[in-house]
């Protein structure tokens, strides 16, 4: 049976799990694993660390525990090897796969070879998923292109190698820049990328696609530090009424406050207010925490919780305020470890003077934390507020009005929206511009302006792609653009691993084991020494 | 609330079209205007819709204009980068002057999206308001619908069921294939099959009185043996058991006739016939040997006897450790030892419900 020809090209161009010339992409988090085939516009999964996968789910103490082990529920899939690492441990705890720093002892008394020895198992049991389970592909055929964080600790990198080389026999791997292939997205290569992840916060400044990494960043306030703020919040804050007696107040128990139960406030119920409140100097933080209960339009969600100790149901009652003002610990800096706003502003000036124009005006806010609904928009306030009141700032004050996302719409995109919508006085059908959603559309296109456009025959040239891809999936993205063109950072081959991988930290004492792609075309090569720019 | 809880396809609606719904939810896929021309194809179907999402356009067009500055940028030479390695990074002037930059800079051309996406303050909005959890939704909701990730659980969308192949899988000792991979998603058949289960004699009622409280009634239960040899079957009744049914097992030891694949076509025709005193058993054909069970239901409620099962058959002895399977199934030496082997193991079988006396 013969295909028609146009049938046959179009199938050609997909990606497929029989063909193997699109790579693996990885986007290894400390809590969240993004894994998929280059090419395609989005991860295939999304894997998350928790250990249990009920987890994610909506867990917040009402359900029974299911004895599960490790990392998944105990189907066909089960390795038992893995669980014995880490028998005992909560199946609703987060267990972060890495933490940044993996040297020395770890909080539980671990020394720095069995931590080492965790994360191979775990790292191993993780990718065999990746590959038998979700991906369903052979990985001793396609190439690995890992995105990785400029500050990694290189023995997570040099681990990650050993498990994809000698466990998964993978032909080749390369490391690239997470920060660079989130700016790639954006279609441009200069820009100021701040990750907001879950260990830490890093700000990097990128030039024509160069790195910058002497001049990077980080703070620990993130998605771990929102957590730990979180829930002394809750503690604080929040008692438990008995749904059969509703006067009867409990403190939460320290037990029922799982990574899972702070992750599910976190996604669910958390975000960043709109409205700044200034603090004084020698306010307090009960004060502080007042001025934001007083001020706060936000409603208090009530949730159900199983207290196992009474044997009963509670509620558990979030005010609003503490729903909006959590994430205040992010923009709230102290001398161990500073604002959001100000590792910002420390980069950005520590940047070339001439850079820090382009630098503040094209910023791309990346990373899980980031996806907090309005995150961005209160940062955009804070950096524009320090800037005007925190003399540290002085020397940047000028460039306050530059201040831009780039997945914001720009001044240009702004007119012209208003415009279109002064000119079409509502109607939006030849016009293209700002149209409601109309009903008997499918959902699939909300809040876009692309549609239509096909039959529409002036072309509105848009200046910003908006928020067209999600914080936390753009730097998989950027590496998935770049496998589809064939290129990559240096790639390291299986039969030359060593058990070293390059890094930028040792790149002058390396005598290289890697071999950039030189046998393809000189497009590859080029491609390959501009995203290598940090070794 | 869970679309992706199980959908069928239903009967066309007014307008000809199919919708998928959930019969757990009442979930109806045209609350998110989801509708198909025909039962059929689904993801062709809705492939569509996928091509022309937003995030799929957006990147086509970066890949094109990412290949574009690749291409026509040959010239980012190695003494470029190393000068940005050795820190003198105040050395690249930013070219402001749109001139200057055309000529020198190296950055990218302009690039021009495809899509615009407008900002979501859905999100925050809903937020803001909400009193109740299950107004938003679950981490691994979003997970299942990366390019938005929505809160609201209205905007939430079908998920695929991910496809789950069987794995090829090798004992760790002999390293023998035990299951192999199928081509076809839908055949369950596994190629090879040692599962210990396999391996044990199956037991099968085949033939059934009611159970009454009180009263005795003669129950058949059928061993057959799957094993190449001939295997020696003792049946013990757990006796402690609670409720205590009376139960008295006719034949407790006995034999059944190794397997044969040439049976499988002549059930029946081998072995004495039903009922033959002469060797305790109640019946014997090709691979199975049936024995008689007297029960006697002490009180009403589901009737289940558990049995001591124990089997000793004849085997080759396992040549000395590091052997490898041997695949022809000749052997080179003729003096092959024997020994027995002797598995037990305890089950419990159920006998239905028993009712109570008609006196009672």
């Amino acid at each position: 049976m013969a295909l028609p020809i146009a049938k046959i090209r179009d199938l050609s161009f997909k990606t497929s799990i029989y063909g193997i010339e699109e790579r693996i992409v990885l986007d290894i988090g400390s809590c969240y694993i993004k894994c998929g085939l280059s090419g395609e516009s989005r991860p295939r999964h999304f894997i998350s660390m928790f250990l249990s996968e009920e987890a994610l789910d909506d867990y917040l103490g009402l359900r029974p525990i299911h004895q599960q082990h490790f990392g998944h529920e105990c189907n066909e899939f089960c390795n038992e090897r893995a669980s014995r690492t880490c028998r005992g441990a909560n199946p609703l705890e987060y267990a972060e796969l890495y933490e940044l720093d993996m040297l020395g002892k770890d909080n539980r008394g671990r020394t720095e070879e069995q931590r080492m020895k965790i994360l191979e198992e775990r790292l191993s049991e993780y990718l065999y998923d990746v590959y038998f389970k979700h991906l369903l592909t052979d990985p001793k055929q396609r190439k690995v292109i890992v995105c990785e964080s400029p500050l990694a600790p290189i023995a997570l990198k040099q681990t990650i190698a050993k498990v994809l080389f000698e466990k998964l026999q993978a032909p080749s791997v390369s490391f690239t820049n997470s920060h660079l292939l989130a700016l790639l997205t954006t279609g441009t290569t200069t820009g100021l990328v701040i990750d907001c992840g879950h260990l830490e916060t890093s700000v990097l400044p990128i030039y024509a696609s160069r790195p910058m990494t002497p001049f990077i960043r980080t703070t620990p306030r993130a998605g771990k530090f929102l957590s730990t703020h979180l829930k002394k919040l809750l503690q604080e804050k929040c008692p438990i009424s008995l749904a059969d007696n509703p006067t009867d107040l409990r403190i939460i128990p320290e037990g029922m406050l799982t990574s899972a139960f702070l992750e599910t406030i976190k996604t669910r119920l958390l975000f960043a207010s709109p409205l700044i409140i200034s603090a004084r100097d020698n306010i307090g933080e009960d004060e502080m925490n007042n001025n934001y209960r007083d001020l706060s339009t936000s409603t208090e969600v009530h949730v159900e919780v199983w207290l196992e100790e009474e044997q009963a149901r509670g509620i558990l009652a979030i005010p609003g305020w503490i729903r909006e003002r959590a994430t205040e610990c992010l923009f709230n800096g102290d001398e161990d470890a500073q604002s959001v706003t100000d590792t910002i502003l420390e980069a950005v000036l520590k940047s070339p003077s001439d850079l820090r124009r382009p630098l503040l005006s094209s910023m791309l806010l990346i990373g899980g934390t980031a996806q907090l609904p309005n995150f961005q928009n209160r940062l955009v306030q804070e950096i524009k507020r320090s800037l005007q009141t925190n003399p540290r700032w002085k020397r940047l004050a000028g460039l306050a009005e530059a201040i831009r996302f780039l997945d914001d719409l720009t001044d240009e995109d702004r007119a012209s929206l208003s415009s279109a919508v002064g000119f079409a006085g509502g109607r939006s059908g030849s016009s293209n511009m700002m149209e409601l959603e109309p009903p008997s559309e499918p959902a699939t296109t909300t809040n876009t302006r692309d549609k239509d456009r096909k039959g529409s025959k002036e072309k509105k040239v848009y200046q910003s792609s908006g928020k067209v891809f999600m914080p936390n999936c753009r730097s998989w993205i950027g590496g998935s653009l770049i496998g589809a063109l064939k290129a990559s950072g240096p790639e390291i081959l299986r039969e030359n691993f060593n058990g070293t991988v390059p890094d930028w930290t040792t790149a002058g004492f390396l005598t290289s084991p890697t071999t950039p792609a030189h046998d393809t075309a000189a497009s590859t090569s080029v491609v390959a020494s501009a995203l290598a720019i940090s070794y | 609330m869970h679309p992706d809880a199980g959908q069928f396809p239903t009967g066309a609606t007014a307008h000809g079209q199919y919708h998928l719904v959930c019969n757990m939810c009442q979930w109806n896929s045209l609350s998110i205007h989801m509708a198909f021309a025909k039962p059929t194809g689904l993801t062709d179907q809705l492939k569509k819709q996928e091509e022309t999402s937003p995030d799929v356009m957006e990147f086509g067009r970066l890949k094109d204009h990412l290949e574009k500055y690749f291409r026509s940028k040959p010239g980012l030479t190695p003494s470029l980068l190393s000068s940005i390695q050795s820190g003198s990074i105040q050395s690249l002037r930013y070219a402001t002057s749109p001139s200057h930059r055309s000529r020198t800079s190296d950055d990218m051309a302009h690039y021009v999206p495809a899509v615009q996406v407008m900002e979501d303050t859905e999100n925050l909005e809903r937020l803001m308001t909400a009193v109740n959890l299950s107004q938003t939704t679950t981490m691994k909701q979003r997970l299942g619908l990366l390019q938005r990730q929505p809160y609201s659980p209205e905007r939430l969308q079908p998920k695929r069921i991910h496809l789950r192949i069987k794995k090829s899988r090798r004992c760790r000792t002999c390293r023998h294939i035990l299951v192999n991979p199928e081509q076809k998603a839908h055949s369950i058949r596994f190629k090879i099959n040692l599962v210990a289960l396999n391996q044990i004699p199956n037991i099968t009622i085949a033939s059934i009185q009611p159970m009454i409280v009180q009263t005795l009634s003669r129950v058949i239960l059928r061993f057959s043996n799957p094993r190449h040899e001939e295997v020696l079957v003792s049946v013990q009744h757990g006796d402690n058991a609670q409720p205590l049914h009376g139960v008295h097992i006719h034949s407790t030891t006995f034999t059944i006739s190794p397997f044969n694949e040439v049976w499988e076509y002549e059930v029946g025709t081998i072995g004495a016939a039903p009922g033959n005193a002469q060797e305790d058993v109640f019946e014997r054909t090709a691979n199975s040997t049936s024995i008689a069970v007297d029960i006697t239901p002490a009180v009403a409620g589901p009737v289940e006897i558990p049995l001591f099962v124990t089997f000793t058959f004849r085997t080759p002895k396992t040549p000395s450790e590091g052997s490898q399977l041997d695949v022809s199934g000749s052997t080179t030496t003729s003096e092959i030892e024997y020994i027995d082997k002797t598995v037990a193991f305890w089950t419990i079988i159920g006998f239905g419900e028993a009712v109570p006396t008609l006196a009672s």
